[in-house]
């Protein structure tokens, strides 16, 4: 194939999202003001707002994932792994989606140690942790719990909710780049591969990050572990 | 939403877009900021900077306008238009990474990436400002260029504990470096890697290292900095800076092109690979970063003249070369000239500066009345001023000369130059560009070692990489004939090997410009002679359609 007229088509796509990501953040942007401004009788209601912000802000989500998980392939994503205050990065993103748990009436239980620190690379965590919370919105009923905390050698994040769990195939199944992408269940599983990604970039000595799946628990749903070395 | 802790604080918001530099104002004024300011350009911002001691600075990176957000940040920092515990927070849609890379010198203390919500931006702003006042005393002491002070009270900072024990650590090392104290600056940064390979320990050691002078130490810690994160740029520029230390030009410009491929947004690296290149003679890859270099310098504080006329120089070359035909490329360096004096001033320096490299590609365009005449100009006006012109002007002028064939100025200028720096090697170094043999001693130093080496694989038969040796000895020294004999050597060597047409197209026309310049009494004529005859043989044999068995 002659190089200089094929066209790298992941490279137009990745151009494309990041102009899509830009514009769903202003978007998102003005939606905020919009509910700061709210006054009594206009015209969207709490709930419509809700709706705008939980699909904006998961297109946004899906968008950065995107763009993160083509800089991984490309080798460009670099690593800024240090010593950081997990309550502080766990604590951004419940900020950053305070507005969706409230607006759909979903608690949000969350247990971390204001002094927990640990090696983490704080945005890709952050990116990963927004979009599980974002998920676990979306699948439970009325409560998410997120928690954090050392266990041995590992920082533990855990993400549960109360709904209906993940299904057999998807426990079963190791999460990986080609396992396929379900169009009739609108699953795509990405957000589960970008937090897998990252997870297996937080390398210590022998050590290397994983993602776990399960079920049940204290809420009874899904349950999400993120584990770093 | 007020809080108390923001009570007595200015800030300023950069942004170009109207509805977000607004909506942030509110923010601020509801979280109750004393004073919220906006800009909406880097011009703007630096101007108001100059004017207010803001204690918060928020800057969107991508200004449609003029400076960058860290363009921005390098210009207040390197002018210390902020206090030290002032924060410059960068405010960004996309991923910060791309960013962090680029920055040479200055990185901003935190970063936000759009969408901001009002309560994402309290909390983190009420975390920096809480870390901010307690580290006061350290950056009080900063703000006084008191390093010592400082230093002590990071160690007081530090006895305590404290959750901002991480970014005290490194504020520490940094410090310690700055003030030369080498071996306490690995003590800190020996503590941090005993609990944690961190890249930026990693760096530190190596720059403690360096500093004295275990350079194989530091080289150790760079790389494993840049195993553990490839992208580390703080790693190669220290690379950058142990080959200068070995004074490996050729090392030197691998390391920076291979960062300038993985970071393309630092000025400062283009500028460096740019001069690297121009010295190796490297002519292709010397333009392409002058090029970037100019462009990247339109709005930044690191833009330098010497960047502008090393560009006509390198550009010059090319010329000659007939590398670069195109009118686009002549309109540029013709701008570069034009710009110059509005830039950068018109003092008698720049006046001279800007003339000789002018006359310097006139000459190689062989424009010869053109170039006379800007050259005259230029020595006249040097003349007139008095003034000690740099030895890279009277370079141009040798320059100039030579394209000109003015075999008797260009004799008079060089012996001139010759005795005037004859106990100065850097200059020898440049000098001897232009000689039939390199004097410095770190030239023929080279010269010998790299001749040496493609010598060696001449005879093991390695004929690529001993043409590339005498190629690399030659593109620096484009007058010594011996190398170039040798060039001619290894050439039909290859080529009775494998007579590849355009290795043979390149053969004869090395031949021609060594006949050009050898004189039948010159010591190697004879050896000139046995060669030409050589390669003729082969030329016929390739011509003939066979390749000999």
């Amino acid at each position: 194939m002659d190089k200089k007229t094929s066209v790298d088509f992941s490279f137009i796509l990745a151009s494309s999202v990041h102009d899509m990501k830009n514009s769903v953040g202003m978007l998102l942007q003005t939606l905020e003001a919009i509910s700061v401004d709210r006054t009594p009788g206009s015209s969207l209601s709490d709930q419509q707002l809700g709706i705008l912000g939980y699909e904006a802000s998961r297109i946004n989500s899906e968008l950065v994932q995107l763009l993160a998980l083509y800089r991984m392939e490309q080798q460009s994503m670099p690593m800024q792994i240090d010593e950081c205050n997990i309550d502080e990065i766990l604590s951004e993103q419940m900020a950053r989606n305070e507005l969706m748990f409230t607006s759909r009436g979903i608690t949000l239980d969350y247990h971390c140690d204001p002094e927990l620190y640990w090696y983490v690379d704080a945005e890709l965590l952050g990116g990963v942790v927004n979009n599980l919370l974002v998920n676990a919105a979306r699948y439970c009923h009325q409560t998410v719990r997120l928690l954090a905390k050392i266990k041995g050698s590992l920082l533990h994040i855990a993400i549960a909710d109360d709904g209906g769990g993940f299904p057999q195939k998807m426990l079963d199944a190791p999460i990986e780049p080609h396992a396929g992408v379900s169009f009739t269940t609108g699953s795509t599983n990405l957000g589960l591969l970008f937090a897998t990604q990252v997870a297996k970039l937080h390398v210590n000595g022998a050590q290397q990050g994983r993602l776990c799946l399960s079920n049940g628990g204290e809420l009874g749903g899904g349950i999400v572990e993120v584990l770093l070395p | 939403m007020s809080s108390s802790g923001f009570s007595d604080l200015k800030a300023l918001i950069v942004d170009d877009f109207d509805s977000f530099r607004l909506s942030v104002m509110r923010m601020l004024q509801e979280f109750g900021f004393a004073q919220v300011d906006s800009a909406i350009n880097g011009r703007d911002a630096l101007r108001k900077c100059k004017a207010t001691d803001y204690d918060l600075v928020l800057c969107d990176y991508n200004l449609s306008q003029g400076k960058t957000g860290q363009q921005v940040l390098e210009e207040v920092r390197l002018n210390r238009l902020l206090n030290e515990s002032s924060l410059y927070v960068m405010i960004s849609a996309e991923s910060s990474k791309q960013i962090v890379m680029a920055a040479y010198d200055y990185e901003p203390d935190a970063y936000l990436t759009k969408p901001i919500t009002a309560k994402t931006l309290q909390q983190r702003l009420q975390r920096l400002i809480a870390q901010r006042q307690q580290m006061l005393p350290i950056y009080r002491a900063l703000d006084e260029r008191d390093l010592p002070k400082a230093i002590e009270a990071c160690r007081v900072f530090l006895s305590g504990n404290s959750r901002y024990r991480n970014h005290c650590q490194k504020l520490l090392g940094r410090l310690l470096l700055e003030q030369g104290d080498y071996i306490g600056a690995e003590g800190v940064y020996r503590e941090v890697l005993d609990v944690r390979e961190l890249d930026w320990a990693q760096v530190g050691m190596a720059i403690a290292r360096r500093g004295q002078d275990d350079w194989v130490g530091a080289e150790q810690w760079a790389e494993q900095a840049l195993k553990a994160s490839p992208l580390c740029m703080k790693a190669y520029d220290l690379q950058v800076a142990l080959q200068r230390d070995r004074q490996d030009l050729h090392a030197q410009q691998e390391i920076l092109q291979d960062a300038v491929e993985r970071s393309p947004l630092s000025i400062r690296r283009q500028q460096m690979l740019g001069e690297v290149a121009l010295v190796n003679r490297d002519i292709e890859v010397a333009v392409t970063a002058f090029r970037r270099a100019i462009k990247l310098g339109e709005y930044s504080c690191y833009d330098d003249p010497d960047t502008h006329l090393n560009f006509v120089r390198a550009a010059s070359v090319a010329a000659i070369s007939g590398e670069e035909k195109n009118p686009a490329y002549h309109r540029e360096v013709a701008k570069t000239l034009s710009d110059f004096e509005n830039r950068f001033g018109n003092s008698e320096i720049n006046k001279v500066a800007v003339q000789s490299v002018a006359a310097v590609f006139k000459s190689a365009l062989g424009d010869a009345v053109g170039a006379e005449k800007q050259l005259s100009s230029a020595r006249k006006i040097a003349d007139d001023s008095a003034l000690e012109m740099p030895l890279l002007i009277k370079l141009d002028w040798l320059d100039c000369y030579d394209n000109l064939n003015q075999q008797a100025e260009y004799k008079k200028l060089l012996d001139e130059l010759q005795q005037y720096h004859q106990s100065d090697q850097s200059a020898l170094e440049l000098l001897d560009r232009m000689l039939d043999a390199p004097t410095s001693q770190q030239n023929r130093r080279w010269l010998a070692e790299i001749n040496r080496h493609g010598i060696g694989c001449y005879e093991k038969r390695q004929f690529d990489e001993a043409i590339n040796s005498f190629i690399k000895v030659s593109r620096k020294f484009p007058r010594h004939v011996g190398v170039r004999l040798n060039l001619l050597q290894a050439y039909t060597g290859k080529l009775k090997e494998n007579g590849a047409a355009d290795l043979l197209e390149k053969a004869e026309q090395l031949s021609a410009e060594i006949e050009r310049d050898i004189t039948a009494g010159n010591e190697s004529f004879e050896r000139y002679r046995q060669l030409r005859a050589s390669l003729q043989e082969v030329a016929a044999d390739i011509k003939n359609g066979g390749q000999r068995g």
